[in-house]
């Protein structure tokens, strides 16, 4: 039809590929290097605020990504600029590995926007191995307890995500105590795991030594566990009763969720482990001055009041009472990415495979 | 003579805008996923080096061959629920006289527009043995010690998917149905075959492009889904493919794309199967053109009586399919906390979920930004398609199924790899796209390509030759006959496919969490957010809205249509 022999698709294919390859060729990179800032970061003076303000109002810009969602971003940031009107803030919240994901595709792209990271501690050490950080001073350090610090001051600890036993009270009318306690036959079939908890191994086994962890989590796995995916998941079905409980529940979520008077409880284990979310200072930060007036102020005590009204639960000495006498276990999770494999095998096979139910 | 020059130089141009078009929107991203299947990502000073490893990985796993088994049955069991209600859905709304089936597609809409994994949770709350209110329902009814229904189980994760993805097959098929010659479906009653006969004998063979095409999309969804698995799979204890590609993307360091790339060659391979087949099933195309040079008006059948059987499978899919799950979120939206509905607990009823949605920054931009989006991709998505199915249906030029087959491939690539091919690729090209609306628009036609394509193949074909032969004959350039011809006669069925893209679209999340920048957010990423602060009362709520919002719209367009005619 219509005598188009004469035009084949596989020559023009063949042809715009070729006009690809040279554009790719074409792309070139840009070079920018991050300049001197390591002396603002960590300095230290009476008038450190002041000099960060003259600084700021120079800059007039700050961009902030964070991988703590927009909700519980935006106060923060709000507060910020309500106490520095001369910074235009830019947020980028999301949630979960994306933002750092994309941090890092932008810094390897060399397009330096971002001039604050904050994030799950996996995330920042990822950013941390590229290169792409600055340790830096914050007050804040001369306040906080030692053991929530980075001794390389790479990051500042803004809140903690606590994971603890959580149980829906219309079935569980005898919560646990210890840990120990879970191994008890009546706890079979009582119990759910989420299926990516492998922090919980982890930090036990750091804790109690190998022998011992082990020996734990194999007589748990013989417990008679649900398996879950997902904590958003495993909390609508704690509240709904579709499970009992679980050992490894957000405590901020958990908290919050009993204020709506849904039926769950938590208890506060002996210990706990506390994942931190750190904030970090980009090394090719375009408004440091900016940059390190806002971890300023998101780990003061005013930043923090913020956090901790959307139910964080902040790392500022004393503000969480929940917190005060609780044994935290800090999780470090520089030590287990490298070999994760390891934890990800030794967690199914001791907790998930014994469980399938098929 | 130069008016015959001038033809072919449209011709020229339309082709080759259609090439360039194609491969620039799927090759960026086929290329940069091969490139990760055999290369190590290149993090923290190590450089990038060639490795086999994933191919070793992928099939040398034991495991894998387990997940296959279950893999295959959850795509191909959900594929066909789907397609059995969703086909019979589409022939009861467009070629009987089932009352109330001019309210289908509206119906329609509301599965098509909730995110998977609204529904999943929904499902759990109806059919889950502890606290499943129609295990309940039933067991109290018939006095039943156990429950008679697990949804924790292939059955339930297949039940959960194919009614799912079974609004999609409705709108395919209505499309195609509607094109239908009825004379066929009249001569064979006519002769004597009953309704069964004609629907077996004629019906279901004449629409073998639409229904193929159909099973292809969704056996590689089926074999992608991760939602109906997680929720669903890992509690019952059984493993899919996507579990795997999961732990693969998620939790190792360095992120290992490779893998899931290398998981989604695999899917590329049984794409370019099914497409084989769908090649060799409909080569004689002509056996499949319904619509020809003589005219017809789209008759309804009369099928009597049956109309009340027919208005009962109407009912019990509307309200299986759709009221149930819509129940339960309206519930949960209008409660604090999940609590079981019953008279006892309307005293919690609350806007307070509705109130927090709105409140949550930026959601309103958000819907705005997403409407516009899923519009214009659509409408590319849905352009593109025709113009690469005429290439390939109607020129038949050489090679032509080169740009079929690539305009198909997209249908395996993981939303992923998309994202982080086209940030890689804008970050470094110096037009400033990267973060703002564009990008999102070029990975929306990216992923959805494939459903425009596939559609306007399976259409095309039905098209018989002599309309084009008509117009070509009339001295009416490539381009004219396209536009005039072609164009109108299939846009009918191509309604459904724009209406479907555009929720895929709203729905659309690995991507876009990728590219998305501080002006462009869409509904989708708002709702991750919402969902991983562990608030599905409000992502009920939002649900709801997205459901009120899309319905008066679809309202609002079927007025205006009713005006225009």
């Amino acid at each position: 039809m219509f005598g188009l022999r004469g035009y084949k698709i596989g020559k023009m294919v063949f042809s715009v590929c070729l006009v690809g390859m040279a554009l790719c060729a074409w792309v070139a990179f840009a070079f920018a290097a991050p300049s001197g800032i390591e002396q603002l970061a960590n300095y230290k003076g009476k008038d450190r605020e002041q000099v960060l303000v003259e600084g700021a109002k120079k800059e007039g810009a700050l961009s902030v990504y964070s991988a703590t969602n927009a909700r519980d971003s935006r106060p923060v940031v709000d507060g910020f600029q309500k106490k520095y009107p001369f910074v235009k803030v830019n947020l980028f919240a999301g949630t979960g590995e994306s933002v750092s994901t994309r941090l890092l595709m932008e810094q390897k792209g060399r397009k330096y926007t971002a001039d604050t990271f904050n994030g799950i501690l996996k995330d920042v050490e990822k950013v941390r191995r590229e290169g792409f950080l600055l340790p830096f001073y914050t007050p804040a350090q001369d306040i906080y307890n030692k053991k929530f610090l980075d001794p390389k001051r790479n990051w500042m600890p803004i809140y903690f995500t606590v994971l603890t036993f959580v149980y829906n009270t219309n079935e569980i009318k005898d919560p646990p105590r210890t840990w120990q306690d879970l191994l008890d036959p009546k706890w079979k079939g009582k119990l759910a795991v989420e299926d990516t908890d492998e922090v919980w191994l982890i930090n036990f086994t750091k804790m109690w030594g190998e022998a011992k962890a082990k020996d734990y989590f194999t007589r748990l796995g013989k417990q008679d566990l649900k398996i879950v995916h997902g904590h958003s998941v495993q909390q609508q079905m704690l509240i709904a009763g579709e499970i009992s409980s679980t050992a490894t529940q957000y405590l901020h979520q958990a908290i919050a969720d009993k204020k709506t008077g849904a039926p769950i409880n938590f208890v506060i284990m002996d210990p706990m482990i506390a994942q931190p979310n750190g904030i970090a200072l980009m090394n090719s930060a375009p408004h440091p001055h900016a940059a390190l007036l806002f971890i300023d102020y998101v780990t003061s005590k005013e930043g923090q009041a913020l956090m901790y009204a959307r139910g964080r639960n902040v790392a500022y000495p004393g503000m969480e009472p929940i917190l005060n006498e609780a044994n935290l276990l800090i999780d470090d999770p520089g030590l287990s990415m490298d070999n994760f494999k390891y934890w990800q095998d030794m967690f199914k096979d001791l907790l998930i495979t014994p469980n399938k139910r098929r | 003579m130069s008016k015959k020059r001038g033809y072919a130089l449209s011709t020229g141009a339309f082709l080759i805008i259609t090439v360039i078009v194609v491969m620039f929107i799927t090759l960026v991203p086929l290329l940069f996923l091969l490139y990760q299947t055999v290369f190590t990502p290149e993090y923290a000073g190590h450089a990038a080096r060639f490795t086999l490893k994933n191919y070793g990985d992928v099939f040398s796993d034991p495991a894998t061959l387990m997940v296959l088994k279950n893999s295959t049955e959850f795509a191909f069991g959900s594929s066909i629920l789907a397609i059995i209600m969703g086909g019979a859905m589409a022939w009861v709304t467009e070629r009987t006289h089932t009352p109330g089936r001019q309210w289908m597609y509206l119906v329609n809409m509301v599965p098509l527009i909730l995110p998977g994994i609204l529904t999943t949770m929904a499902w759990v709350f109806l059919l889950s043995p502890k606290i499943g209110l129609v295990n309940l329902v039933v067991m109290k009814l018939f006095f039943l010690e156990e429950a008679p229904f697990n949804v924790y189980s292939m059955g339930g994760m297949i039940w959960i998917q194919g009614l799912h993805w079974a609004p999609f097959a409705f709108i395919t098929l209505a499309g195609t149905f509607r094109a239908m010659n009825p004379d066929l479906e009249e001569a064979a009653t006519v002769s004597g075959a009953g309704i069964w006969n004609s629907l077996r004998l004629v019906t279901l063979p004449l629409n073998l492009p639409a229904i193929l095409s159909l099973f292809l999309i969704l056996i590689v969804r089926g074999l992608e889904n991760f939602v109906v698995p997680a929720v669903i799979g890992i509690p019952a204890g059984i493993d899919v493919f996507t579990s795997r590609i999961y732990e693969a993307v998620t939790k190792s360091y360095p992120t290992n794309l490779g893998l899931a790339s290398t998981y989604s060659v695999v899917l590329m391979i049984v794409t370019g199967v099914g497409l084989a087949l769908y090649y060799m099933a409909t080569k004689e195309s002509s056996s499949f053109a319904t619509i020809t040079g003589k005219g017809y008006r789209a008759r309804l059948m009369d099928v009597g009586r049956w109309r009340y059987l027919t208005f009962g499978i109407y009912v019990l899919y509307v309200s299986l399919a759709i009221l149930l799950p819509l129940v339960i979120l309206l519930w949960v939206s209008i409660t604090p906390y999940s609590m079981a509905i019953k008279g006892a607990n309307f005293k919690f009823a609350t806007l307070h979920n509705y109130r927090e949605v709105l409140d949550y920054p930026g959601v309103i931009s958000s819907m705005v930004n997403t409407l516009y989006l899923s519009v214009v991709a659509s409408l590319i998505i849905v352009l593109l398609g025709i113009m690469i199915s005429f290439i390939v249906v109607k020129m038949k030029l050489k090679g032509g199924r080169i740009l079929d087959v690539l305009g198909t491939m997209p249908l395996t690539f993981p939303g992923t790899v998309v994202g982080v091919a086209l940030a890689t690729l804008y970050l470094r090209l110096p037009i400033g796209i990267y973060g703002t609306a564009w990008i999102l628009l070029i990975a929306f036609v990216t992923r959805f390509l494939p459903y425009g394509v596939r559609a306007a193949n399976s259409s095309l074909l039905q098209v018989h030759a002599e309309l084009e032969e008509a117009a070509a004959m009339s001295g009416a350039s490539v381009v004219r006959t396209l536009i005039m011809i072609t164009l109108p006669v299939v846009l009918s069925s191509m309604v459904g496919t724009f209406i479907y893209v555009m929720t895929l679209v709203i729905r659309e999340f690995p991507s876009v969490i990728l590219l998305y920048g501080p002006e462009s957010r869409v509904i989708s990423v708002q709702l991750f957010e919402m969902w991983e602060a562990a608030s599905f009362n409000q992502c009920s709520a939002l649900g709801v809205m997205m459901i009120l919002f899309l319905s008066a719209l679809a309202l609002l367009m079927r007025r205006f249509q009713t005006k225009e005619s």
